[in-house]
């Protein structure tokens, strides 16, 4: 999962940076309105974390402006300006949740989560499919013979983007675009090995090769 | 009574009564003494005819001689000359009436108002001669009365149109006055439009004599509405510098939670939710507008159902259903901002309790604005709603805000001078809040 931070807070935006992290995502950080602008249209991001007031250009514009052209990215805005006049304001701009500060690093993990299944159109508070269940919060997989098999953070990102978007062929590009963040140092030959562990955790026959295409989750039952 | 009709009036009647009175006495005065001149010039040629015959011989004047109605009775006409000796030759239609002239010596010459016969006024010509070594005193006169009444018919005439035209100027000038004062409906339309929000500033386009009252109303009208996006912006920013540092102490103390329980730590934290608290609440409370301020009015109609998207959005895990209704002819009302924080937290608190729906109307009652929020939630015991009532007490730690969200919106509701009253809800079975709200009158 590809996490575009838009804070200008140095600390706090470090500290969110770690703590998003460590929840399994890549998080490129933006600390104004222009990078974060850029960013947000050059980037895949599955998710934007937005601060309103910031430097060079506000918060709200830059949303405006990726919704002007098109860019249906999920927006959650975390701001000091949490009055209810300007959360109507957020929305009306484009905003698909909106948290004021201060806030509960817990309640923001669990409205990203909850955004990026809204935006995937999954249902329910877990991801299944195939009859295997992912514990975002432990990063375990639940296997349907109720096996429970521990992941490494890579494999739980990728395992995630797999099964947010099941039964679709994913590019090894597209693949490495969700996982890593931008500066990463991108070797496609590391998905094949992400991949190859995955299938030794859930069964080779999860996840199918598409030759030209990429790999697939098959999501249907056993 | 302040009047601007009435002062005008009063001038103008003044002004007008002085004015005719005096055409009406310089009028009388020169007709006066225009007539009077015009008889004089009459008597002096009747005394220099009556002279020529005295020249001959003035013992003889008879009455044939003379004028003929210098003979008739009463005529109005009379002559009479008194000779040194005291011999009188009177005309013989003065009958038997003694005009009692003052003898005058030679050259001199006397004008005199005297009764006539028959009630008549006689203006007298007297004037002293010598002829032929004879000194005498020659007095003509005529009578005033027919000229007098045709004088006063005329003064009362005068007057009476005076009277008139004063009358019908009145009129006019009330029309006029009135027309002029129908010029600054519009203003007052404007400011009522003004106190209700639906402009901001007045319209410049009146009289050129108020233009400069109106003028300095925009400007002091532009000054609040500055003085309030300043404050408001600077307290954003305020707002805004502060959290970032506390949302790391709060992130701190989150991260703390695994560590064995320190009491220190404990208190530590609990301060910093306080801090968070009151400065929440005393942001929001200085941020609010409040009434008497032009600002942007809140429109139930179109602001509501943005804000409740904006609450289903927020709710969106909890699948909830948010009903709201406005009735018919609800005028925009409050200002924008505070009414959407006092409908925001109490739709927000209502939210966070709800199991299935939330219902939000707003409607009027007996000339105020009832709004009412209730949700199908626990809904609380009459302590809590007491509780709730006194002092905003927070009710639930466990759910952020709640007391807060409901103390902000309880110190709104009292800056606009309504109420904000909590009970079961009848049908949904949870918390009802019920805000009355002064409908704000023009006047």
């Amino acid at each position: 999962m590809r996490l575009l931070l838009v804070e200008d807070d140095k600390p706090l935006a470090d500290s969110l940076k770690k703590r998003l992290a460590q929840e399994g995502f890549a998080v490129d950080l933006a600390d104004n309105g222009i990078d974060a602008e850029f960013l947000g249209d050059e980037e895949p991001y599955d998710i934007v974390v937005l601060d309103l007031g910031l430097p060079e250009r506000p918060g709200i514009e830059v949303l405006k402006h990726w919704r002007q052209r098109g860019n249906r990215v999920p927006v959650i805005i975390l701001t000091a300006r949490d009055a209810w006049h300007e959360r109507v304001d957020g929305f009306k701009a484009g905003a698909d949740d909106y948290l004021g500060k201060p806030f509960h690093m817990e309640e923001l993990i669990a409205r990203i989560h909850a955004l990026i299944r809204r935006h995937h159109a999954v249902p329910g508070q877990l991801l299944r499919g195939g009859g295997v269940v992912l514990d975002e919060e432990q990063q375990q997989v639940r296997l349907p013979d109720g096996r429970t098999v521990e992941l490494t953070g890579t494999e739980f990102r990728l395992l995630r983007y797999f099964m947010l978007n099941p039964n679709k062929p994913l590019s090894k590009t597209r693949l490495i675009e969700h996982i890593y963040e931008q500066d990463f140092d991108r070797d496609s030959n590391l998905i094949e090995v992400y991949v190859s562990r995955l299938r030794d955790k859930l069964g080779k026959e999860r996840i199918a090769t598409r030759r030209g295409q990429g790999y697939i989750f098959i999501a249907d039952e056993p | 009574m302040n009047s601007l009709e009435r002062s005008l009036q009063l001038g103008l009647v003044l002004s007008l009564l002085l004015l005719m009175g005096l055409f009406w006495l310089a009028g009388y005065q020169s007709l006066r003494h225009l007539t009077e001149d015009f008889i004089v010039s009459r008597l002096e040629h009747d005394a220099e005819s009556l002279l020529r015959m005295i020249s001959t011989n003035p013992e003889q004047l008879l009455g044939q001689q003379v004028d003929p109605i210098f003979n008739q009775p009463f005529s109005g006409h009379y002559y009479l000359i008194r000779f040194r000796d005291g011999r009188e030759i009177t005309s013989r239609s003065l009958w038997d009436h003694l005009l009692s002239v003052p003898d005058l010596a030679p050259g001199e010459r006397k004008r005199l108002h005297l009764p006539g016969p028959a009630e008549q006024q006689l203006l007298v010509l007297v004037q002293g001669f010598r002829k032929h070594g004879t000194e005498f005193t020659l007095a003509v006169s005529e009578d005033l009365t027919p000229i007098e009444i045709e004088r006063d018919r005329f003064t009362r005439n005068f007057a009476l149109l005076a009277l008139l035209g004063v009358i019908l100027l009145l009129v006019v000038q009330r029309f006029v006055v009135r027309r002029l004062f129908r010029r600054l409906e519009p203003v007052r339309n404007d400011i009522q439009r003004l106190a209700q929000g639906e402009v901001e500033r007045l319209s410049e386009d009146v009289p050129v004599e108020i233009l400069p009252l109106v003028r300095e109303l925009n400007h002091l009208l532009q000054l609040l509405s500055q003085r309030l996006e300043r404050s408001r912006n600077a307290l954003g920013n305020l707002a805004h510098a502060i959290k970032g540092p506390l949302n790391l102490l709060q992130q701190f103390f989150d991260e703390q939670k695994n560590c064995p329980d320190s009491p220190r730590l404990e208190q530590a934290k609990t301060q910093v939710r306080r801090i968070c608290e009151l400065m929440q609440r005393e942001l929001k409370r200085a941020r609010m507008a409040g009434t008497g301020i032009p600002s942007r009015r809140f429109d139930p109609a179109t602001d509501l159902p943005d804000l409740i998207q904006v609450l289903e959005n927020i709710h969106h895990e909890r699948h909830l259903a948010i009903h709201y209704e406005v009735a018919e002819g609800i005028h925009p009302f409050g200002d924008h901002e505070d009414m959407l924080e006092l409908l925001g937290n109490l739709l927000d608190n209502a939210c966070k309790w709800a199991r299935t729906s939330v219902r939000c109307a707003i409607s009027g009652r007996d000339g105020k604005i009832a709004i009412v929020v209730e949700d199908d939630g626990p809904g609380l015991s009459r302590q809590e709603i007491e509780a709730l009532t006194e002092r905003g007490t927070r009710l639930d730690e466990t759910k952020e805000g709640h007391g807060l969200g409901l103390a902000i919106g309880k110190d709104i509701v009292k800056l606009y001078g309504g109420t904000l009253a909590f009970d079961r809800s009848p049908e949904l079975g949870g918390l009802r809040a019920t805000v009355l709200l002064q409908q704000h009158s023009p006047r």
